[in-house]
């Protein structure tokens, strides 16, 4: 690389830095995230450390003489193999005119490059993607719905525009918990639309006042309208109506023995199955059930979540070897009304449940 | 039978606000501690920040700081142009003598906030905050985006800038001004209340405790009893042998608020000492001149201020029966009080801080070219010359001064 440097510097110091519309090594940016990128590797006796503002610079312009009297953006300069990089500390505007000011180390003068970004990456239409849990026919105690948008939504007044409406078309205007913060992903592209507990647990005055949200055997709808609009201003676009059927609440304790393993044979890619009893929170899926062999190392994979999430496959990323293995299941994992492994959702204060972190399910191939 | 309570969800909800709040989307009102530690308000993500700049320390011991058409020398260090930068505010640091500037990059949901230095040379400086240590306290009970204002139309139909203005966010009122005082940042705005006029305080260094107090005070103008427009600016100061709050609000009232009164949850009446003349009240800053401490008030409607703190001691406070009913105009009855007397300022003040003992930084509208330009003015004549020309101007006259002295 040296010598490459070496054999740059003697033809450039032969030849002044010619003054153009390009330049060798230079590269601009077409993006308003974009950097500019300069090859200094004929600086051989140069400190490129030391480089900076007055060798580099960029500014805006309108062309002509402008750039004469410049005040240089600032950024961040480093050199990166053999190239100075300049990042601003923000992104470039699209439609503004900028230029590149370049100081030639031998003649000490300036030669100007000019450019321009592209727009902006178009942001993606608002859009509902999925509702979990994404079957239609769910408990009476169900615990929360999860909304996934592709782009990221208005919050604060997500009740307007989501509704529970029984068979008869009534509106239950107090079926959610009414959160001053609502429950968003911090990319807020993921609502938690949760029921209020006190409509869900037995013997609390909401639930005894104004009913369960959901009754056995009845059907509902979650609306969802189209005239919620994203940060950006864009309309949902379709009214979502996702029609549901209750089922007996789950009111019984969740137990691992009650899961079903099918086990893929030893020197295959094969999936392994896991089939619950019930319909499983999606969102704990991935981190709270690992698998292990009996050294405790991690198998890695990851889980392909089917049947309304009442069944899961692991999908490896190496094949089966032969060997006793375990399940790791963190006994937080949640079904869809809330119980977890140690304990029922609504049990009573005396009931303390199972207080292990985790539970296995050992198999073997 | 007793249940356990679900506790999960709200853990859950909490934290992710939390988190949410700790990004810094917008810096805006600013105020230093004494030992360097800049706070500043951020009302997207409704929080104030706390920016550790206590090590910078002063590079040369007197200086002045002069920088002209600052908004257009801010747009382009950041890279864009001026109508895409806007100046939200201006302190000087208190031990560098520097003054930061805080701005919006850009507008609406691509705004990105920044934080300008500039330095005893009049040169800019984009501070890089992912390189200083910061902190952050949520702020509850903010207006959400949601809540509007209304076009009054009162002398005549609303014109297009009043139904502008009647289309912002209350949350744009949610942080007024800060003032760090003896371990506390105080905050004056609203809240998302019908008595939304609102004081908070919290200890510095943070630590997740706010305490929120609604605040009542007489309008000698309005000739009203108010609880909503918030206090505009304030500064604490020792009157009547305790710590209070010296606030003004739009059209332009003067109050006291004692410090000690400012409890969670309390209603505090205010004790309105006078009327500053109506306008909108933008900046007030303590300072002394000659031994007399004083405060240098701004407004957007009229000429600064200078207020003496020794007229505010034992002053009379006004109520309703002090006043005939109607509201009052700088034609008839304003200022009332001990209001200090107006000064000589060109231009209209925009920002102003206190840059040493004898000179003010100010940020302001040259009334000639509209330029906004950074300068040094002295405490004692808060102006510079290029804007007047008279009979000092004028070589006859410096030549017969300079023959009067020889003589």
């Amino acid at each position: 690389m040296k010598k490459i440097g070496l054999v740059l510097f003697f033809v450039l110091a032969s030849i002044s830095i010619i003054i153009s519309q390009t330049m060798k090594g230079l590269s601009l940016p077409d993006q308003p995230e974009g950097v500019i990128s300069f090859d200094v590797s004929f600086l051989v006796n140069e400190n490129v450390d030391a480089l900076s503002y007055d060798f580099l610079s960029v500014s805006i312009t309108n062309g002509a003489d402008e750039h004469k009297s410049i005040i240089p953006i600032q950024g961040n300069y480093s050199i990166v193999e053999n190239s100075l990089i300049f990042k601003p500390y923000f992104p470039f505007d699209p439609g503004l005119t900028y230029a590149v000011r370049i100081k030639d180390t031998n003649t000490k003068e300036y030669a100007y490059f000019p450019f321009k970004t592209g727009e902006k990456a178009k942001v993606a239409q608002a859009k509902l993607l999925k509702i979990y849990p994404s079957g239609n026919l769910l408990p009476e105690n169900l615990l929360r719905f999860y909304i996934y948008f592709q782009t990221p939504m208005t919050q604060g007044q997500s009740l307007d525009y989501i509704k529970l409406i029984d068979k008869s078309g009534k509106i239950d205007e107090h079926a959610f918990m009414q959160f001053k913060e609502e429950l968003w992903s911090s990319d807020g592209k993921r609502l938690t639309l949760l029921f209020d507990p006190g409509r869900i647990k037995r013997g609390v005055s909401t639930n005894m006042k104004q009913g369960p949200s959901l009754e056995n055997e009845q059907q509902y709808t979650l609306s969802i309208s189209n005239e919620w609009i994203d940060i950006y201003g864009q309309t949902l676009g379709i009214n979502s109506t996702n029609k549901i059927t209750i089922s007996d609440a789950y009111r019984k304790k969740m137990k691992i023995e009650e899961w079903n393993i099918t086990t893929p044979t030893a020197g295959s890619k094969d999936k392994l199955t896991l089939r619950f009893d019930r319909i499983i929170d999606h969102a704990l899926i991935q981190s709270m059930i690992q698998i292990r062999n009996l050294d405790d190392n991690l198998i890695e994979g990851y889980w392909d979540i089917l049947d309304y999430e009442q069944q899961i496959k692991f999908v490896p990323k190496s094949t089966w070897k032969k060997g006793n293995y375990k399940i790791q299941i963190d006994t937080h994992i949640e079904d869809v009304a809330g119980n977890n492994l140690q304990n029922l959702l609504d049990h009573p204060i005396m009931d303390q449940g199972i207080n292990d972190k985790f539970q296995y399910l050992n198999f073997k191939i | 039978m007793i249940f356990k309570t679900l506790f999960s969800a709200l853990i859950i909800m909490f934290s992710i606000s939390f988190i949410n709040a700790q990004q810094i989307k917008s810096l805006s009102e600013m105020a230093f501690s004494p030992e360097g530690v800049l706070f500043a308000g951020d009302k997207v993500s409704g929080a104030i920040h706390a920016f550790d700049l206590s090590s910078e320390t002063r590079s040369t011991e007197k200086f002045e700081i002069n920088a002209y058409n600052i908004d257009a020398q801010v747009a382009a260090v950041l890279g864009t142009a001026p109508a895409n930068s806007k100046i939200n505010d201006m302190v000087v640091h208190p031990k560098s003598g520097e003054v930061y500037i805080s701005v919006t990059r850009g507008h609406g949901l691509d705004a990105i906030p920044a934080l300008i230095k500039v330095d005893a040379n009049s040169q800019l400086q984009v501070v890089d905050l992912s390189k200083i240590q910061s902190t952050s306290q949520t702020l509850n009970k903010l207006p959400d985006g949601s809540q509007k204002f209304v076009a009054r139309g009162t002398m005549a139909p609303p014109t297009i800038k009043e139904l502008e203005k009647a289309k912002l966010p209350m949350r744009t009122l949610s942080i007024m001004d800060i003032q760090y005082h003896k371990g506390e940042v105080f905050v004056a705005g609203i809240t998302n209340e019908n008595f939304c006029s609102a004081l908070r305080r919290m200890p510095y260094p943070f630590n997740g405790k706010e305490s929120i107090s609604n605040i009542e005070m007489f309008h000698i103008a309005h000739d009203e009893y108010e609880t909503r427009a918030p206090i505009r600016s304030f500064v604490i100061k020792n009157i009547d042998g305790k710590d209070q709050m010296v606030a003004a609000y739009t059209c332009s009232p003067l109050v006291l608020i004692p410090i000690d009164e400012l409890k969670a949850g309390a209603k505090v009446k205010a004790r309105t000492l006078g009327d500053m003349g109506n306008g909108q009240p933008i900046e007030m800053v303590a300072f002394s001149m000659q031994g007399n401490d004083m405060i240098f008030a701004t407004s957007n409607s009229r000429t600064p201020r200078i207020i003496p703190l020794a007229g505010l001691n034992n002053a009379k406070v006004y109520t309703r029966d002090d006043f005939e009913r109607g509201g009052k105009l700088d034609m008839g009855i304003l200022p009332v009080g001990p209001m200090g007397k107006p000064v000589m300022f060109t231009g209209s003040a925009l920002h102003v801080d206190l840059l040493n003992p004898m000179q003010f930084a100010t940020i302001r509208r040259d009334p000639e070219t509209g330029s906004m330009d950074l300068e040094t003015v002295s405490i004692f004549f808060p102006n510079k010359l290029n804007n007047v020309m008279a009979e000092m101007d004028f070589p006859q006259y410096v030549k017969e001064h300079k023959d009067d002295k020889k003589k």
